[in-house]
């Protein structure tokens, strides 16, 4: 599986584990898994432990799902970061928007 | 010493042989007396000579007797059987003297020319050295004043209001911002176009909706279809009676085929919108997908620039101090270079100063002229007089008229 979600007990952590390459291909189910996630999810952990390339569109994926979850009030943690994927989400200045580890 | 004195006056004992040979050859008392006096003067040279040596220190120089050297017989004492009234010179050095004149006034002459010459070159070397350090004290000014100037656009920088003023820094920092804002538009329309695939997935679900709706028409189509010819049969059962009936469910039957086919062409306008859609998606998709490795390799480049420029900057601004540095001890130096060049001034009071002497030689010359017209020793007696009180006078008084002796007293206003 490219893309493995988690939801915590309690329902309000969902974790997203992302494997392979995260592009335009993943839309479609990176949107599903927010949309379908319960309302009780107040926190989303992105786990890009196994992400070994990220393009624009995943940027994009990312800020919608930011925008999804309440924008500025969003609490949403990119974890595990691979160096290369790290320094694109950093250009982005993503480091103000989301919780980069 | 005796060895010296006998290799510079070989000739007095030859010549003494010599006439004490010839007096016992031929004894005549003429002869006898020329004799006498010969050998007198052959001894007394010599000695008189080794004497004014031994007082002037310069026992042992292996210098022939010069001109003067001859002179000092003069003043030796003569030996006392000599019959003449008064002692003269040998004839030999009155003979010298217009020699030793032409040869003193020719050497003053040749003395005060190159002092002439000295001073006139001495003259237009110092203005041209002036000339040449002044321009190199303003120019080396000027230097210092560029740099000083530069060293001021160093520090300043972005502090600086001037729009017109621009630094590599800024360039970068320039560069640096519009790439920033390039990955900012990249990212914005990824993110549209990521919703915009979004919407279109929403308007493929809705089109999926719709063809429900087409297969529930197709169902009624059907159905009315089915109705259209139950109610046919039922018309022909009927007979004559049914005749209008079945003119009705012809009409109903064709309108349910009509249907049909509408739904039909509805169903192939939205396969064919679907596959259209299917194409938008993908064209939104490619907008959406940019490769941002392009940009990282971008703003790594810049960042390096920017760091590297920070150093070219800091080596600047240090170059920039040293060269300052240099320029202040180069004017210093082209500033004490300048007060050096006061030396002219030295140089020429000294060689005004050598007139006098030569004023005495050319005396000496004339005095030696005159003694040599005259047959008469009193103008050379006279100058020697005079010559010693001048000497009393130099020794009483400072006599050059510049005491210093290095270029280090004193010091000069430039202007």
């Amino acid at each position: 599986m490219v893309l493995v979600t988690r939801t915590s007990s309690d329902g309000k952590v969902v974790t997203i584990d992302i494997s392979g390459r995260f592009d335009f291909s993943m839309h479609q189910e990176f949107r599903r898994v927010y949309e379908q996630a319960p309302g009780s999810a107040t926190q989303y952990i992105i786990n890009l432990r196994q992400t070994e390339y990220m393009d624009s569109s995943a940027l994009g994926m990312l800020l919608l799902l930011r925008e999804h979850a309440g924008g500025d009030r969003a609490h949403i943690e990119i974890m595990h970061c691979q160096p290369e994927v790290k320094k694109i989400l950093t250009i982005a200045n993503f480091q103000h928007l989301f919780c980069l580890d | 010493m005796l060895l010296a004195f006998l290799q510079a006056y070989w000739w007095a004992p030859v010549v003494s042989l010599g006439a004490l040979l010839a007096q016992c050859t031929q004894p005549r008392p003429e002869v006898a007396l020329m004799l006498l006096v010969l050998t007198a003067l052959a001894w007394g040279i010599p000695l008189a000579c080794l004497w004014g040596q031994t007082r002037t220190g310069l026992i042992g120089c292996d210098d022939p007797p010069g001109p003067f050297d001859t002179l000092a017989p003069v003043n030796t004492p003569e030996p006392p059987p000599t019959p003449e009234p008064h002692p003269t010179p040998a004839p030999d050095v009155w003979e010298c003297l217009p020699a030793i004149r032409s040869t003193v006034e020719e050497e003053v002459e040749h003395i005060a020319e190159a002092v002439t010459q000295t001073q006139g070159i001495l003259r237009d070397a110092v203005a041209g050295l002036h000339q040449s350090f002044h321009g190199l004290y303003n120019q080396t000014q000027a230097q210092h004043q560029l740099v000083v100037s530069l060293m001021g656009d160093m520090t300043e920088q972005s502090d600086t209001t001037q729009a017109s003023h621009l630094t590599m820094h800024q360039f970068t920092e320039a560069t640096s911002s519009l790439l920033q804002y390039f990955i900012d538009l990249v990212v914005n329309i990824s993110k549209q176009s990521v919703e915009t695939a979004y919407k279109i997935d929403d308007m493929v679900r809705q089109m999926d909706g719709i063809f429900a709706l087409l297969a529930n028409i197709k169902t009624i189509t059907d159905d009315t279809h089915m109705l259209a010819l139950n109610a046919a049969v039922e018309a022909a059962r009927a007979g004559e009676a049914g005749r209008g009936f079945a003119v009705v469910a012809a009409e109903v039957r064709r309108l349910s085929q009509h249907s049909r086919q509408f739904s039909e062409r509805l169903r192939t306008q939205i396969e064919e919108l679907k596959t259209t859609i299917a194409a938008v998606r993908k064209v939104v998709g490619g907008v959406a997908s940019t490769d941002l490795n392009v940009s990282l390799d971008a703003k790594g480049r810049v960042d390096a620039m920017m760091v590297d420029i920070k150093k070219v900057d800091a080596r600047i601004a240090q170059s920039l101090q040293e060269i300052s540095t240099v320029m202040h001890q180069m004017h210093t130096d082209v500033g004490v270079a300048v007060r050096a060049l006061q030396f002219e001034d030295i140089i020429s009071q000294l060689l005004h100063y050598t007139e006098k002497p030569l004023s005495t030689l050319r005396c000496l010359g004339t005095a030696l002229g005159e003694a040599a017209e005259t047959n008469d020793r009193t103008p050379l007696l006279t100058l020697g007089t005079t010559a010693a009180h001048r000497r009393e006078e130099g020794q009483t008084e400072a006599h050059k008229p510049v005491a210093q002796t290095s270029m280090h007293a004193g010091d000069v206003e430039l202007f």
